[in-house]
């Protein structure tokens, strides 16, 4: 029973993680009908520059400030490749289909991963755990859960996720751009009509997206490695989840994300080996797309052709 | 007001619109008349900067729009009611006409008087403001849409079809408004009618667009009596 506990405490922490990143999924994809596979190298990159930024820092810099110091550049970071990738790859090509765009979106993937191979040397990089009181050693400390040791730093992951989403919801739902946003998704041109600078809410939509995803990025790498595929299976998984929640809904992802970090660990908990866990995303994403294909907070569209 | 000479719009090689001369001066209510594919929405939507004109001009009040934004176009006193009243079907009725005055956010005085000018005109929209617009009427729908377009303060409003698929009754009422706005707020108004009865008895002046170019043009009264309008639009 103290095992469960773990799983279950540990599968919400995973969890926000995914919701985190399913957000940014699911927000782009209301806005403009993407799915944007290149959002999972925006949380590689915001890793990247949390480590560039610990390098930068005198080895003398308190932990308490250099973490939230790597957690903004991250996220700064992610929202920078977002905003680039926006204006760059998606924007030329609005136009073009939901095919084209697609397919760029691959693209980009492919090219942000290979760029960071190369200029990594593909060496996964990984905080140092000495001297005592570091920033890598204070990431892998760790608090008794019934039998296991449950690293510390995760709470931070459920920590960020409420304090992201809140701000989300409220930028959303409260403020006059949030509304913008909502109506260009619902209705782009009509939009435009109002005198909403259509352009401008999407670019900040990715910014808002990959920033998110910089910071997830950021918050796993501190305890764990910072290379250059490790935005795969994240932005696959964060994917699931927004499908899982249904596909552009904001509620919708969150919960996705936090039932699929839960399901992924109470699968290990009840006896699937660890290396088979990723399984449960997909199966839970093929079980969703054949029972109910809305997601669960969801509705029904109809096409009209 | 409004002055729009040698314009075309142009889909690829489609040509909607050729040569087109046009002109509404303050105050007026004009209305474009033409049967199915003449060219009615593409003239409004090249007015409104939605589809780009391919030659001519088109100048409100001496500001050339042919070479703004859409979104700045608003801003130079133009509300376009488009085709199918294009309210935002999941935002309350309250944040839809929020959204009307998105291009004066520095006027919440101005702001505050078109909102109760809204709900004057149209009671029912006070009455449902928190209701999601996708779940109003079709004639609601259309209401919200012009409550909408007065909340920017417009010098023009165009008009694509307000009448398409509304109960007769409804359809006499939104004219009677649409009056009534043309009367006490001095707005100008452009309007595209598929209904030319109703159309020509509420108007000043009429042209009729054919096959993307202007065939007639006259007060409506003219244009009531022209035979050709009579036989084509008329059902006389």
């Amino acid at each position: 029973m103290q095992d469960f506990l773990f799983y279950l405490v540990s599968g919400l922490c995973i969890g926000s993680i995914f919701a985190l990143v399913a957000v940014g999924y699911t927000l782009v994809y209301g806005i403009i009908k993407l799915v944007n596979f290149a959002h999972g190298e925006f949380y590689m990159v915001g890793a990247y520059a949390s480590f560039g930024t610990y390098s930068l820092l005198p080895s003398s810099t308190s932990p308490w400030l250099a973490i939230p110091l790597m957690v903004l550049a991250g996220g700064t970071a992610g929202a920078a490749i977002a905003g680039l990738t926006e204006r760059v790859a998606y924007k030329p090509i609005r136009r073009s289909g939901r095919l084209a765009a697609l397919l760029t979106a691959i693209g980009v993937s492919f090219l942000l991963q290979n760029l960071f191979a190369f200029f990594s040397q593909a060496r996964p990089l990984q905080y140092p755990t000495e001297p005592h009181g570091s920033v890598g050693e204070i990431c892998q400390r760790t608090v008794l859960l019934g039998t296991d040791g449950l690293v510390l730093i995760r709470f931070a992951y459920i920590g960020a996720a409420v304090l992201f989403c809140a701000l989300l919801w409220y930028l959303v739902l409260r403020t006059r751009f949030g509304r913008a946003m909502r109506a260009v998704s619902q209705d782009a041109d009509a939009a435009t009509l109002m005198g909403i600078d259509v352009d401008r809410v999407i670019r900040h939509t990715f910014l808002i997206g990959g920033g998110l995803a910089g910071v997830a990025g950021t918050l796993i790498a501190l305890q764990g490695v910072t290379e250059p595929m490790m935005g795969f299976l994240p932005g696959l998984k964060a994917f699931v989840a927004a499908v899982l929640g249904g596909i552009g809904n904001i509620a919708g992802a969150v919960v996705g994300g936090l039932l699929l970090g839960v399901i992924e660990s109470l699968a290990v908990w009840a006896g699937v080996p660890t290396g088979y866990k990723d399984v449960a995303a997909f199966v839970i994403l093929i079980l969703v797309l054949v029972i109910r294909p809305q997601g669960l907070l969801g509705r029904v569209t109809r096409v009209k052709v | 007001m409004l002055n729009i000479t040698h314009l075309s719009v142009a889909y690829g090689p489609v040509r909607a619109l050729t040569d087109v001369a046009l002109h509404v001066a303050a105050g007026e209510i004009v209305t474009l008349l033409g049967a199915n594919g003449a060219g009615k929405t593409s003239l409004l939507r090249a007015i409104s900067g939605l589809t780009p004109a391919t030659r001519g001009s088109i100048q409100l009040e001496g500001t050339e729009l042919t070479r703004l934004p859409p979104a700045q176009i608003v801003r130079h006193g133009l509300a376009h009611c488009p085709e199918g009243r294009r309210i935002f079907p999941e935002l309350t009725v309250a944040e839809n006409l929020d959204l009307g005055a998105y291009c004066r956010p520095t006027d919440p005085a101005a702001k505050r008087a078109n909102l109760a000018c809204a709900f004057a005109y149209f009671p029912v929209l006070a009455e449902r403001r928190q209701q999601k617009a996708g779940t109003l009427s079709g004639g609601e729908q259309q209401m919200l849409a012009l409550g909408r377009a007065l909340m920017s303060s417009p010098k023009l409003i165009t008009l694509d079809e307000p009448s398409l698929g509304l109960a007769p009754r409804m359809v006499d009422l939104l004219f009677d408004i649409i009056r009534q706005i043309n009367r006490a707020q001095r707005t100008t108004v452009l309007l595209v009618e598929q209904n030319a009865n109703e159309a020509l008895l509420h108007a000043d002046r009429g042209y009729v667009l054919e096959n993307g170019q202007i065939t007639l043009s006259g007060t409506a009264t003219e244009l009531r009596g022209n035979p050709r309008v009579q036989a084509a639009y008329l059902g006389v």
